[in-house]
């Protein structure tokens, strides 16, 4: 007599499952349908969205790269600032950053005084509202407060010979400090002496 | 009897059949697997490019504030906007000096300037006293030779006096006259002494 062993038994016994060509189809189907949905309304559009990040991230890392040379120079830039001052005095003396007539009375009295020129009138008109005195924006904070270029307008009536009127003019042309001379007029006076009239316009950066 | 097995023929074409569906449905799954792995690193790679952003976000904030509070630099905005403003004064100054010798060069040693009256805009308005009409005529006349044109020209005479100065007769008139502005531009001879 003869048994059937485990083995063999299963073999004989278990159910063949066998697929019929439809339901092979079906799978076929429904598995390109999910790729292509798939694809089509989550993949794709995530895709689009890492290529969109990727481009911003790109330009927000250069532009982050670009800040930082610019902070790097920013501090060369107030560290060569620091090591110039020779060349801060000559810009001050030239364009100052007040307009006090004071200061610019003291300089034609010492230009016509170096040329022996004599000094006659001497006006000077600089914008209504400047304060001479105890500006505190300016005081707070010197280089913070908002500034612009301001003008004064000098007129002087100054009196000496030929040479002594062209020195004057060429010291006031070729001073540190930009005057400009918008009218001259020369006439001739007693004891062979001219009277210069002038008018000039300075500037100040306040 | 021969028997002709016409199974056999039909065995591999439907073993192929059958073969060919199980072998898309693997394939298929394959894809599908692959296809949520490429989302999944989609969906890393995105999370990852987010915080870089952010991160890359912070530290331009970060170094705009620095900049911001740097010390120093007020000031050296100040300085550059004013060296700004005196590199556009110092291209437009003028050096009306420079006027008088080149005057001088086409004047006659008869000719007495009483006066000179400049405004910097090219024209000019001289008081002229000669002692006779020869020298009003050669004074005129220099202003048409061409090399002395160039830089003065378009003279205009008002009306002439006789008028008496130290004993002497002279021929008195205003002349109104153009210059040529470029003369006003440093040329370096203008250095003060």
């Amino acid at each position: 007599m003869e048994f059937q062993t485990s083995k063999s038994f299963f073999k004989s016994t278990a159910p063949v499952i066998k697929k019929s060509p439809r339901t092979s189809l079906m799978e076929i189907i429904l598995l390109v349908v999910v790729i292509v949905l798939f694809y089509w309304f989550i993949a794709k559009p995530k895709q689009a969205e890492v290529a969109s990040l990727d481009s911003k991230y790109s330009e927000v890392k250069a532009e982050a790269e670009s800040v930082k040379n610019q902070v790097e120079q920013l501090k060369g830039l107030v560290q060569q600032l620091k090591s110039h001052s020779k060349d801060i005095m000559l810009l001050d003396e030239a364009l100052p950053l007040d307009g006090k007539i004071t200061r610019l009375n003291l300089l034609m009295n010492s230009l016509a005084a170096s040329s022996g020129v004599t000094l006659g009138d001497l006006s000077l008109s600089s914008r209504g509202d400047y304060i001479s005195a105890g500006n505190t924006a300016i005081i707070n904070n010197p280089f913070a407060a908002k500034r612009s270029l301001q003008k004064t307008t000098v007129n002087l009536n100054l009196f000496g010979n030929f040479s002594q009127i062209q020195g004057f003019l060429r010291k006031l042309e070729n001073n540190g400090r930009i005057l400009n001379l918008t009218s001259v007029e020369i006439e001739g006076s007693q004891d062979d002496k001219l009277n210069l009239r002038l008018s000039l316009e300075t500037y100040y950066y306040e | 009897m021969a028997q002709i097995n016409l199974l056999k023929q039909q065995d591999s074409t439907s073993n192929f059949g059958q073969f060919l569906p199980g072998l898309f449905v693997k394939v298929l799954t394959v894809a599908v697997i692959c296809l949520f792995a490429y989302y999944g690193w989609l969906f890393l790679k995105a999370k990852k490019l987010v915080n870089n952003i952010s991160a890359a976000e912070k530290t331009i904030s970060d170094s705009k504030t620095q900049a911001a509070t740097m010390p120093g630099r007020d000031e050296l905005l100040t300085r550059q906007a004013q060296l700004k403003e005196l590199s556009g004064l110092i291209s437009k100054h003028t050096y009306m000096s420079q006027l008088i010798p080149a005057l001088a060069k086409v004047t006659l040693k008869t000719a007495i300037y009483t006066s000179l009256k400049s405004a910097g805009d090219g024209n000019m308005t001289l008081s002229v006293a000669l002692p006779d009409m020869n020298e009003l005529d050669k004074f005129l006349q220099v202003f048409d030779r061409p090399e002395f044109s160039k830089n003065f020209n378009n003279l205009r005479i008002g009306s002439i006096h006789k008028v008496q100065s130290n004993g002497r007769l002279y021929y008195k008139f205003d002349v109104i006259m153009t210059y040529n502005t470029s003369l006003l531009n440093y040329n370096g001879s203008a250095i003060s002494k």
